[in-house]
């Protein structure tokens, strides 16, 4: 298990490395420069006196050699282009904890519903809470999340005025767009949860314990959840990902300090230290998502394990 | 047009009616012997004075000399002290008074300014000095500040060889005589150099807080120092910037408001909604529905605002078929102005047939209001656009019929508007001249990107006016200038914007740029659409705030009133 661990995080550098280079080539083989987003052209000396002084002025290659250099010997992945004198490396965590603090909520709000609602819908099968939780669970996954999240700002700040329409700050900033976002992930887990207890329900070994007399609430805990939940963790990787890397949508609409509209707005301002930052960032959650995802599979599937172990 | 200007007229009356009635009714109150209104202290005021404005994105920085975005202009003229400020009257028009400077003196050649200052302190107790004015606008020069806005100073002596790196930037022609006394000498005598005076490359700037915090001065609160009205309190970066009364500033005797908080808000419903349940006091609304809906609340005030900002056709005048006027001319007739302001613009810009935007002022005149736009002339002259074309075609010796034309018009934005602007426009060429165009869609710095190389036949843009002077737009298409890439050249039109610019009589200049800008219309390198405008909708209890695209008087003299 050790040496496997090991392995994967010499890969993962790797794989850091490589799509670092390639987002590098890549964003400068783009046309465009970081001064468009000013909507005016100004004139050449100035423009020639920027590039200078953020060394635009050099062969990507020898910028990319920079680069590596800062990165390396003093972990910085330099200063935005777009907001003059902020740290890319600041921006990128700070602005990640905003979003993780949502994203966390989210999924968490939305593996208990979901979990709850795909049990009810199979123990219900084919009743009216069954096509209710469905119905919940079509709508979660067909409408965009910027159309809960507007219908839920008009709702709740504007017809019931309950709480703030936007800002960051306090507990009750995080309420609506923590509900926005866990609209999707309720209805995801909601329908695998549901076909995984219909899976297990019809096991011989339910069928046991029923006979021997387990209760309903025990049999439901015990038997069924702990077999039907495994599924589930696979799509837990990649959606632990995007919990820091935010919503660009939902944090737009309520005014979120997050992440998310980095990924978007960095691009089109052709900001390339924040391209980077921010791919950096995105990059290294997933692949230690996915590390982890793969450690927690094989401790609750004993079948993987094994055949971690045998390579 | 008639209905706006009725309902401006109604909403100003109906303001001027119930200001009448509210105070008569405050009056029965008080000599009826009752209690006053808790939420008011005696002079009508409300007890505790706040304010919610909404700012459209995230400022880049409150480094005065490196951002150049209009949204920290916003917040940097509410806390920093200019040499002078434009303060704006309920009819939008604006004024230069003094501010950081107390009075100035010009030399008679027009070259020598001496501004000499008032008393202020910075927020940790310094004493703002003449030192601080020049430091700050040598740093905006300096070419290793890489400050994009630091072409505005052209006008003082050396700035163009300090900005290129020629000259040392202390060859600039910025001087602290004393504590107190600042003079500027400039280039040559520049008639619009007052309006240079209270833009951020020449805000004062602490050496010693620069030096201290190096590239991260201005990025949070805590690494600027400020002098104006207020200081910046609060910092949530893509969320809100609160700003609180400045008790070291010299007139915060003047200053009502005890806070003010900007949200930032890039999403428009998120405004709208904002506005609705009042945790704004004021937001600019142009979707039609929020339109409607805002204009029947009574609360609300409605104030149209003419913004100095013209939206423009532009043609790549080294193109083999735009290199020919008639043809550009053609073209840009062809464009129904008065439509296109209704069907895509919903009614809220206005149709543009001059170059210089309204509300740009000319000394002590609005340029517009003095010289007609002479595209309307063109207009009946050549009341079929299509002969024109035919007739550029002969004189380029190319075939005549206009469906063999091969023209590209591209549009730098991806979007439903641009597709919807794009599908419009083709079908107004098609119908007034006969020619197939085709729509090329870009991202943004693509086609920014082309432009500048020169890979584009018809392009479609807007300029907003940086200062308070015709030649901030008329300059624009000099030959030397590289703002608007048509690759257009004028002789005459070069010799008339150099002579306007360097006459100090106003109403010489206003002869020189109404030749040019007829000169600019008749060869038409740039073809203006509309002049732009926004609907702000206001809480009838704000007063006094700026809201005006020039005015720097920000929250500066503003409180509210019965909120």
């Amino acid at each position: 298990m050790g040496r496997y661990i090991v392995k994967r995080i010499i890969y993962m550098l790797l794989t850091l490395f490589i799509i670092t280079t390639i987002t590098f080539f890549l964003m400068h083989s783009i046309p465009g420069d970081p001064l468009a987003h000013m909507a005016k052209n100004l004139p050449e000396q100035v423009k020639a006196n920027y590039y200078k002084k953020y060394g635009l002025d050099q062969p990507v290659i020898v910028q990319y050699g920079k680069f590596l250099k800062n990165v390396f010997t003093e972990g910085n992945l330099g200063e935005s282009l777009r907001y003059p004198g902020r740290s890319v490396t600041e921006t990128v965590l700070n602005n990640s904890k905003v979003s993780g603090r949502v994203g966390v909520q989210a999924i968490s709000l939305g593996i208990v519903i979901g979990i709850t609602l795909g049990i009810i819908a199979a123990l219900f099968r084919n009743k009216w809470p069954d096509y209710l939780v469905m119905f919940i669970a079509i709508l979660g996954v067909t409408v965009p999340s910027f159309i809960i999240a507007s219908l839920l700002q008009y709702t709740f700040t504007v017809k019931f005025q309950l709480l703030p329409t936007t800002g960051w700050g306090d507990m009750k900033h995080t309420i609506l767009p923590t509900i926005a976002l866990a609209f999707s992930p309720i209805a995801t887990y909601a329908r695998y949860m549901r076909s995984n207890v219909l899976e297990v329900i019809n096991q011989d070994y339910i069928l046991t314990a029923q006979a021997k007399g387990v209760g309903t609430f025990s049999l439901i805990t015990k038997h069924i959840l702990r077999n039907a939940i495994l599924p589930v963790i696979t799509i837990l990787g990649p959606q632990i990902a995007g919990i820091f890397t935010g919503s660009f949508v939902i944090e737009r609409i309520f005014g979120i300090p997050g992440l998310g509209s980095y990924y978007i707005t960095s691009i089109n301002d052709r900001d390339y230290t924040m391209i980077i930052g921010t791919t950096v960032f995105y990059a290294a959650i997933f692949v230690v998502a996915q590390l982890v995802t793969d450690i927690l599979y094989g401790i609750v599937d004993p079948r993987i394990r094994v055949s971690n172990d045998n390579e | 047009m008639k209905n706006k200007k009725f309902l401006s007229l109604f909403l100003v009356l109906t303001l001027i009616i119930t200001g009448l009635v509210g105070c008569s009714g405050k009056e029965d109150q008080e000599t009826g012997g009752e209690p006053v209104d808790e939420g008011q202290v005696s002079n009508g005021l409300d007890s505790e004075q706040y304010l919610n404005f909404i700012l459209d994105a995230e400022p880049s920085t409150l480094d005065p000399s490196k951002g150049s975005d209009m949204y920290s202009n916003s917040v940097l003229v509410n806390v920093m002290e200019p040499l002078t400020r434009l303060e704006e009257d309920e009819n939008q028009n604006t004024k230069l008074v003094p501010a950081g400077a107390e009075e100035w003196e010009v030399s008679e050649d027009g070259l020598v300014w001496t501004f000499k200052l008032r008393e202020n302190y910075w927020s940790d107790g310094e004493k703002v000095t003449a030192q601080d004015y020049e430091y700050g606008i040598k740093r905006s020069a300096d070419p290793n500040t890489a400050s994009p806005f630091s072409f505005l100073l052209t006008p003082i002596k050396n700035a163009e060889k300090v900005i290129a790196g020629e000259l040392p930037v202390d060859e600039l022609g910025v001087k602290a005589l004393d504590e107190n006394t600042l003079e500027i000498t400039l280039e040559y005598p520049t008639p619009y150099f007052e309006q240079l005076t209270y833009q951020r490359v020449m805000f004062a700037q602490r050496k010693d807080i620069v030096e201290q915090y190096g590239d991260t001065f201005g990025t949070e609160p805590d690494t600027l120092v400020y002098n104006g009205p207020f200081v910046v309190s609060q910092w949530i970066h893509n969320s809100e910037v609160i700003l609180t009364k400045n008790p070291s500033y010299w007139d915060a005797d003047s200053v009502n408001l005890e806070t003010v908080s900007y949200k930032i808000i890039e999403d428009r419903n998120s405004a709208y909604n904002s506005l609705a349940n009042r945790s704004v006091d004021q937001a600019s609304v142009n979707d039609p529905d929020w339109l409607k809906r805002f204009s029947e609340d009574e609360n609300l005030n409605h104030i149209e605002v003419v913004r100095p900002s013209v939206n423009y056709v532009f043609f790549n005048t080294q193109d083999e078929l735009f290199q020919n006027a008639n043809v550009r001319k053609a073209f840009s007739l062809a464009i129904d102005r008065e439509e296109i302001a209704e069907v895509i613009f919903n009614g809220v810009h206005v149709p543009a047939y001059g170059w210089t935007p309204p509300s740009v002022l000319i000394g002590e005149d609005e340029y517009r209001a003095k010289v007609d736009e002479p595209l309307r002339a063109i207009k009946e002259q050549n009341p079929d656009p299509k002969e024109l074309l035919i007739k550029g075609l002969e004189e380029l010796g190319m075939d005549t019929n206009p469906e063999n034309l091969d023209v590209t018009f591209s549009l730098g934005g991806t979007d439903q508007w641009f597709r919807t602007f794009g599908e419009y426009i083709q079908q107004v060429f098609k119908k007034n001249l006969g020619v197939e165009v085709k729509i090329e869609q870009l991202e943004w710095p693509i086609f920014d990107s082309n432009v500048n190389k020169g890979e584009f036949q018809i392009g479609y843009m807007a300029w907003t006016a940086d200062y308070n002077d015709p030649s901030t737009m008329m300059n624009l298409l000099e030959s030397t200038s590289t703002a608007i890439r048509t690759g257009w050249k004028n002789e005459r039109y070069d010799e008339l914007i150099r002579l306007a610019g360097q006459e100090l009589d106003h109403g010489k200049r206003l002869e020189y740029y109404k030749e040019a800008e007829e000169i600019l219309m008749d060869e038409s390198p740039v073809a203006p659409v509309v002049f732009a405008k926004t609907n702000v909708f206001r809480y009838k209890y704000v007063n006094n705030v700026g809201v005006t695209d020039f005015n720097t008087q920000g929250f500066k003299y503003g409180f509210t009133q019965g909120r």
